[in-house]
């Protein structure tokens, strides 16, 4: 009973604290034209940076993403792989955010761990974070997927436990975040969308498939009370033993003449998963 | 024992009559190290076979005797040189044939507080809001406490701390800044000076510092607004003086009130050596003066004061509201409050303060206030006794030439009807000039597309040059946008004749016929404003502080600011008004409430308040 407290207590400290872990969370650019509602699908290596219980896939091996954020002052890059014995998935990943004009680096590294069972999966990621303000920082996420016939559904706790060691000596906790997917697939279409409870940020994704190895799809994602951005993308798969996804992102057009989160490319190779 | 026998020695003097040996000690407080002469005197001259000196060490408890004194005429001299910080008494003695002789007692010590000051002379030739400090420092090079009390001659200089007390071999960091009214055109000599316990001669008191000010500078003196806690629809007036030397001129005044969601930019013209303005609150919330910005020639160089006097005013919703009326070739001005309270209605008009009597019908109170033929603003403040004030005001303007136009702040142009051929349209606050040399009337100026029309149906018989002046508000710091219509064939069409549109001045030259002035928020096609810089100061905000942003643009121009957290979440954002100076500050980010880590700031001008033809991105870093 005591442990189930404590691990409440870690969980849901929302109300305790300001504001969630301020990172970037959608660094594939998969995920950035399904507006980020990812949280659903298998999704390979690059659902550790979304939930880790998709993972659980055969779509497993390395996957690569570089994300040129707001007229590419911050620059993203996100290399994750898998691998599996029989139902039991592994997964690792690096992440660096950085300015090109201020001195200021950020290194996130996952471990992830799933498990598949016929209809539903379950996975875990732990990070670490350093960079240069950052002393150290940890996190845990949890995430499952559950299959109902076309339906699909997902829960994750993103960044439970979270806490950073600034260099000013401050440590700063952070909330779990409590993220809630939704998704329907069928051989034509795939549906998707997923609230963030505790963050307000939202995202609703469609991928249309004309070919088995070829894709399209569109986006919207934000936070509630403030502007989205509309993505559009395409997945080719096995092009060249590589899927490739390829993203545009019109973050603000209203206000913007020029697109703030231009171009995004994502490479997945299947040599291993 | 040695100290029994000293004072032995003391107690039981030999005295001889008629014979006497006089002992002094120079300098009675010294330092460690230093050495003390002692002489003694011995009257009447006579030969003494032996001269020697008995001197007692208090810290030692030892007694010396030095012998061998130098001897010149009558006076015998020791030097003894003091290697400890002690007390000492002396006493001298002279062994004759005839008997011993012994003189009074002499005493000196090195064991007192003793300061050491490293003195500095700052010279501030230019006088400003921004006074360097400087720091000097107190050391105590003696045995005791040292105290000191410090001070300015004459006063205008702040020191801290200005009282304190020093531990042997401690020293004390003493920050002194000028504090004083130092007006430009004056020279000023100022100093801070430390008295202190030093009981050594002629060093009691230190410079600390020396300040040599002025005579050239730029002062801005502390703003003033009429009101900080007003309702909605309320006016608040604000004002400060500059004063600076002959040597310097005034390019421009800018100043800025970041408002809810926005931000608003003032160009204020000088009335002597005093500015002041209107800010119209039209809604709720706190709208702050963030930054005066006085452009000056100075030496050849163009220059920039910057200044951040963070006033706040805190606009709140009121069921009670308050209108002014001007009558027309009068000046009168009917003041209508409606409240359901009793509304106590104060007029300022320079140095008038005058309580209105109003009267009641239903909700709404009347009164009536003749403003004086005076230029200035003038403040109507109503106060009600559960609800914030109101607070509204109206700007008289004087004509000081021939052909010139005024628009004030509440939309009324002003003319002499000299100034054009008959016909013109004018209006209201005819300042000193007499009401029957002016054609009085008035125009309403509601929007900054509106055109004002000046007329003629007289041919000149030469061109005039026409000078229009308008206010920043109206314009919206949007300078450029004046243009000149004329009326042909019954039709408004964009005159030939171009303006020349300065700050806040435009002048053209025209023929007879019918013109209008008019000013557009369309920017012209083909120039587009761009970012020449946008920068965060700071750029990595260490500790909960403000970040601020500035933005220079090579046109005038409206803006759009978004902060991005890196989860591209919008922590921040504002609108409003560039101009072509240096660092417009465009907003001010409380870090208090958001995380640690990176952001992003993205700034969008444009020619009109909602397309904006180019961005600037700079990240940013908080870290607490």
């Amino acid at each position: 009973m005591k442990g189930l407290i404590i691990v409440l207590l870690f969980l849901f400290p929302v109300l305790a604290f300001s504001d969630v872990l301020d990172t970037i969370d959608n660094p594939s650019a998969f995920g950035m034209m399904m507006g980020g509602a990812i949280y659903t699908v298998y999704a390979g290596p690059q659902s550790i940076a979304y939930n880790p219980a998709g993972i659980a896939t055969d779509n497993g091996g390395l996957f690569f993403s570089h994300v040129e954020h707001y007229l590419g002052i911050i620059r993203n890059d996100f290399l994750s792989a898998t691998t599996n014995f029989g139902n039991l998935y592994f997964g690792g990943a690096f992440q660096t955010t950085r300015a090109i004009d201020t001195d200021y680096t950020q290194y996130r590294f996952y471990g992830s761990l799933a498990y598949r069972m016929d209809s539903l999966s379950v996975g875990g990621n732990v990070s670490a974070f350093y960079g240069t303000d950052i002393v150290n920082g940890f996190s845990v996420d949890l995430g499952s997927i559950f299959k109902l016939q076309n339906f699909k559904f997902a829960i994750t706790l993103k960044n439970a436990l979270a806490n950073i060691t600034w260099v000013s000596s401050t440590v700063q906790y952070y909330p779990v975040e409590i993220i809630l997917g939704a998704g329907y697939e069928n051989s034509s279409i795939n549906l998707n969308a997923f609230g963030n409870m505790t963050s307000g940020e939202y995202g609703i994704g469609l991928q249309y498939f004309i070919t088995k190895y070829f894709s399209l799809c569109a986006g919207y994602g934000g936070t509630f009370g403030q502007t989205g951005s509309f993505s559009i993308g395409t997945v080719i798969n096995n092009y060249l033993g590589f899927d490739l996804f390829i993203s545009y992102t019109f973050l603000n057009a209203m206000n913007f003449g020029q697109s703030l989160s231009p171009f995004t490319v994502s490479m997945s190779s299947n040599f291993g998963g | 024992m040695k100290k029994f026998i000293f004072f032995i020695f003391l107690a039981v003097p030999v005295l001889i009559y008629g014979f006497s040996l006089n002992l002094t000690a120079n300098p009675v407080f010294l330092l460690k190290n230093y050495t003390v002469t002692i002489t003694m005197t011995a009257s009447p001259l006579f030969e003494p076979s032996d001269a020697r000196l008995l001197l007692y060490d208090y810290s030692s408890n030892s007694t010396q005797t030095l012998y061998n004194p130098s001897v010149s005429s009558n006076e015998y001299i020791w030097n003894y040189t003091v290697t400890d910080y002690s007390d000492y008494r002396a006493i001298g003695m002279v062994i004759t044939p005839e008997g011993t002789y012994l003189s009074n007692v002499a005493t000196f010590t090195s064991n007192i507080p003793a300061a050491s000051v490293e003195s500095t002379i700052v010279y501030v030739p230019f006088i400003s809001n921004y006074m360097p400090s400087v720091f000097s420092q107190i050391t105590n090079i003696g045995s005791k406490m040292l105290t000191f009390t410090a001070f300015s001659s004459p006063s205008g200089l702040t020191i801290s701390p200005d009282t304190g007390q020093i531990s042997p071999d401690q020293y004390e960091n003493v920050k002194i800044t000028p504090s004083g009214v130092f007006l430009p055109g004056k020279s000023y000599t100022l100093d801070a000076i430390a008295s202190t316990n030093d009981p050594r001669s002629g060093m009691s008191e230190y410079l600390l510092s020396r300040f040599l000010i002025g005579p050239d500078g730029l002062l801005v003196t502390p703003v003033h607004v009429s009101s900080t806690t007003v309702s909605v629809g309320s006016s608040v007036e604000f004002y400060f003086s500059i004063y600076h030397s002959d040597d310097l001129s005034i390019s421009y005044v800018y100043v800025t009130w970041i408002t809810p969601g926005r931000s608003q930019t003032f160009s204020l013209s000088a009335s002597g050596n005093d500015f002041a303005s209107i800010l119209n609150i039209t809604s709720a919330g706190t709208y702050t003066l963030s930054q005066i910005i006085v452009g000056y020639n100075y030496k050849g160089q163009i220059l920039q004061m910057v200044l951040s006097p963070s006033i706040n005013v805190n606009a709140i919703n009121s069921s009670n509201s308050m209108n002014i009326e001007l009558v027309n070739g009068t000046n009168e001005a009917i003041i209508s409050v409606s409240s359901t309270s009793t509304p106590y209605v104060v007029v300022n008009d320079g140095p008038i303060v005058k309580t209105i009597q109003m009267v009641k019908t239903n909700q709404l109170w009347t009164g009536t206030y003749d403003y004086t033929n005076q230029p200035g603003i003038v403040n109507v403040n109503a106060e009600f006794p559960n609800a914030p004030s109101i607070s509204q005001t109206f700007t008289k303007y004087e004509i000081h030439g021939m052909t010139n136009i005024y628009l004030s702040d509440n939309g009324w142009i002003t003319i002499p009807s000299n100034a054009f051929p008959s016909g013109a349209l004018v209006a209201v606050y005819t300042g000193t000039f007499s009401p029957q040399n002016t054609y009085v009337g008035y125009s309403t100026f509601n929007q900054i597309s509106d055109s004002v029309s000046v007329s003629s149906n007289v041919t000149p018989a030469a061109s005039f040059t026409y000078n229009l002046y308008f206010s920043s508000q109206l314009v919206n710091g949007l300078f450029g946008n004046v243009r000149v219509y004329a009326l042909e064939g019954g039709k408004w069409t964009l005159s030939s004749i171009l303006p020349n549109v300065g700050m806040e001045i435009a002048t053209f030259s025209a023929m007879g016929g019918t013109y209008a002035l008019g000013m557009t928020t369309q920017i012209q096609p083909g120039t587009s404003p761009s970012v020449l810089s946008f920068y965060a100061n700071p750029s990595n905000a260490i500790g909960p502080r403000n970040i601020q942003f500035f933005l220079t643009v090579n046109k005038d121009c409206y803006y759009k600011i978004y902060i991005y957290d890196m989860r591209g979440r919008i922590v921040g954002s504002q609108s409003g008004s560039a101009i072509k100076i240096i660092g417009n500050l465009i907003y001010t980010l409380d870090t208090t409430s958001i995380s640690n880590g990176m952001y992003v700031a993205v700034v969008g001008v444009g020619s009109s308040p909602n397309a904006f033809t180019q961005s600037k991105t700079i990240s940013f870093v908080v870290s607490r």
